[in-house]
């Protein structure tokens, strides 16, 4: 039996009819059953090219396409717009935005449903899929409801409903902690077997190095390189740093590359003075909530960098709300500098750098952004020009923050904490959709941070964050902390255990 | 035991109790209230109907309260109470209709036969209301956080401002958002021009008849 070209790009080139970012003189061409992983720095072109291979282009996203586009032999012009869907299943990154509907069942079954397939034949397919993926009891759930893993495992089942040929993913993983993430690996694995096509456009290459059977590398809306599993991997780590790619490996021990970086800067910052302090805390989501974590005492010195980790709900996020004030805690003391510190004055003290930049950008320039509620003091201005030298932004000083990359908004919002010389600074998942050169960088900025006195707690499931940029890793599980424990090369092990473990 | 009502019907009491609390009595409203509450009760919703009645309890007494002093500068809030009262059984029954997944109302709609395009635009509303509040509650957190959130008072002096920053960045995440729905749809078929099926078993029961003719006798009470 031959095997036969699924896909196939000669000199494609595209360009957004609003954007800078195009494809230039693309070739590519996947077989059947194989599995092709795309990486690349961001805004590489990556994610364009995914979007050809399920009809968002030209379909959708308009723009000037040339060279030419083939799916099994057909040129994606005279493919109908709607009938993509069923040659290819897609995955996106974003949970919140890539559900149609609002219940389980339905999200998996709409496809179906779109197509006019017979309901009794979907509502099987819907079974049998749930059962594959071990969701069968959330069904009748709102998807709202779910973790990211679940999120996740119901748009690979409604990828899977009209049982595609050719799959494309979009970061699949990113906002995935390390349990989630292994099971995502199990569910390409399943389809691999059954000779399903798997198109990737990914970060994290750990996970998929396994099934990957090539690797592309795009840089600049080109395809610069290609790798075999073994060729990448015959990569050395300087190499890898020089491509900005994330590590290949989950490597425990001195071996790892982020992790001896970071030991040649990290002090011991067990020696600073105490500066935050929790002492026997109930913390809970509202006043009247149940807590969710009840009697919690954990003391972080001033310019430490402390990872605050654990499964979906186990709290992360309302301690780190609470310890800005954004909450109330039930019981016990929260101190700063030995001083105990109520929640609306906490609010002035601490910053809390979302996970998505766009909440937090209220103002008409990236200039404005920094000075606003600082309008009366007479050093802002001065203080303002000094932060954005520091963080490159300031050659886009009159930008709309709109128009900014995802990295420099993030910046830009880690820039408007640093003008309220803040005590603390919380992180919710900072390097989660970054590439390995952007990742770098968000650990540099954050060990400058620290270095300037002020104490970072980041919220993640990254452990190349955990072992580049932190000195301490706290696990939060079961309405408890589960474990504290001081990272550095010797506990690199036991920390990537730990995170790997989830529930 | 939790009765699950055809969304047809849902709308349909809807519909009727919006013209019906027009044309009751003043003194006859509190009986359609009263049966919207025990619809929604058999429908094993129990806690806002704890607070509607305790909503409708209060604005009962505050309109005592109001016809007793009879001063013409209270008119006006008057005509409040009097709107609120006379809507709420409007809102209780809309309140049991938002309950139904948009997919199944979706598919009940269908059955009317109502236009294609109408039904995609009423599903993306229906998608969108939800997010719209999420969106609105994630910027109000990082809204205090920066002290522009129009819940501290300091910000009520300038009322522009703190408008501006509360719409803004939630029209700015609506437009990214509203793109990316729309392209989850696409890539599912959404535009598939062929007759659509649906897995909700759209049919009236004995549940749909019961409730209605009840309704029926109630009205013909009222009225």
């Amino acid at each position: 039996m031959d095997i036969q070209t699924i896909i196939e790009l000669k000199n494609v080139s595209f360009q957004y009819n609003d954007s800078y970012e195009q494809l230039s003189g693309v070739d590519l061409s996947v077989a059947e059953g194989e599995c092709v992983v795309i990486t690349g720095p961001s805004g590489s072109g990556k994610t364009t090219l995914t979007r050809m291979l399920n009809g968002l282009i030209p379909n959708f996203y308009e723009g000037k396409l040339t060279g030419s586009v083939r799916l099994k032999g057909r040129d994606i012009h005279e493919i109908e717009p709607w009938s993509f869907g069923r040659t290819s299943g897609s995955v996106f990154q974003d949970s919140r935005s890539q559900f149609f509907t609002s219940v389980v069942a339905d999200e998996i079954a709409f496809s179906g449903e779109n197509y006019g397939l017979n309901p009794s034949l979907i509502l099987e397919r819907v079974s049998a899929l749930a059962e594959e993926f071990r969701i069968t009891e959330l069904l009748s759930r709102g998807l709202h409801g779910l973790s990211s893993g679940e999120k996740q495992k119901t748009a690979f089942a409604s990828a899977r409903l009209t049982d595609p040929e050719l799959f494309v993913m979009d970061e699949p993983s990113a906002n995935l902690d390390m349990a989630a993430t292994r099971e995502l690996a199990g569910m390409l694995s399943a389809l691999k077997a059954r000779g399903k096509t798997i198109v990737i456009a990914e970060h994290r290459l750990y996970y998929l190095l396994p099934l990957a059977d090539r690797i592309i590398y795009m840089d600049g809306g080109q395809i610069t390189t290609e790798w075999t599993r073994a060729g990448l991997l015959a990569l050395t780590s300087r190499e890898l740093d020089a491509y900005g790619l994330r590590s290949l490996v989950v490597s425990e021990g001195t071996d790892n590359f982020t992790v001896r970086q970071a030991e040649q800067v990290r002090r011991n910052r067990q020696q600073n003075p105490e500066h935050i302090a929790v002492q026997h805390a109930n913390i809970a989501p509202g006043r009247f909530k149940r807590a969710v974590l009840e009697d919690q005492s954990f003391v972080l010195n001033r310019g430490e960098i402390a990872a605050l980790t654990g499964p979906n709900g186990a709290g992360k996020t309302t301690l780190a709300r609470t310890l800005c004030g954004l909450l109330r805690e039930q019981e016990g003391v929260i101190r700063i500098n030995g001083e105990p510190c109520k929640a609306n004055k906490r609010l002035r003290k601490m910053w809390f750098v979302m996970q998505d930049s766009d909440y937090q950008l209220f103002s008409d320039s990236v200039r404005n952004e920094l000075l606003m509620t600082h309008e009366d003091e007479p050093d802002a201005a001065r203080q303002a020009e000094r932060l954005l030298k520091e963080l490159d932004l300031w050659e886009y000083r009159e930008h709309h923050p709109a128009s900014l990359s995802g990295g420099q908004k993030q910046r830009l919002t880690f820039a408007v904490g640093l003008m309220n010389r803040p005590d603390m600074i919380i992180l919710d998942e900072p390097t989660s959709g970054l590439d390995g050169r952007n990742m770098r960088r968000v650990i540099k900025l954050i060990r400058e941070m620290a270095e300037s006195g002020v104490t970072v707690l980041v919220i993640t499931h990254d452990y190349e964050l955990v072992c580049g940029a932190c000195d301490r890793l706290l696990l939060l599980d079961d309405g408890k902390l589960q474990a504290d424990l001081a990272v550095n090369s010797a506990t690199v092990p036991e920390v990537i255990r730990l995170m790997q473990a989830g529930k | 035991m939790r009765v699950v009502f055809d969304p047809r019907t849902q709308l349909l009491v809807v519909l009727v109790t919006s013209v019906a609390v027009f044309w009751a009595g003043m003194d006859k409203v509190w009986m359609v209230t009263l049966f919207m509450a025990a619809y929604l009760l058999v429908q094993g919703i129990y806690v806002p109907v704890l607070k509607y009645l305790i909503l409708a309890a209060l604005l009962l007494g505050l309109q005592e309260l109001l016809n007793r002093g009879g001063s013409g500068a209270l008119s006006s809030l008057r005509f409040l109470n009097y709107l609120g009262l006379r809507f709420m059984p409007v809102m209780m029954g809309a309140g049991s209709l938002g309950r139904v997944p948009s997919g199944k109302l979706i598919s009940a709609l269908a059955t009317l036969r109502l236009p294609r395009g109408l039904l995609i635009s009423l599903a993306v509303c229906f998608r969108f209301m939800p997010v719209i509040r999420l969106e609105h509650e994630a910027i109000q957190v990082s809204a205090r956080l920066r002290g522009v959130s129009f819940t501290s008072p300091v910000n009520w002096l300038r009322p522009l401002r703190t408008y501006e920053y509360t719409i803004m960045p939630l029209l700015m995440r609506s437009m990214k958002i509203s793109d990316e729905l729309a392209a989850s749809a696409t890539v599912k078929g959404i535009d598939d021009p062929g007759p659509k099926t649906s897995i909700h078993r759209i049919a009236f029961g004995l549940q749909d008849y019961l409730v209605l003719a009840a309704y029926a006798c109630l009205l013909a009470a009222v009225f």
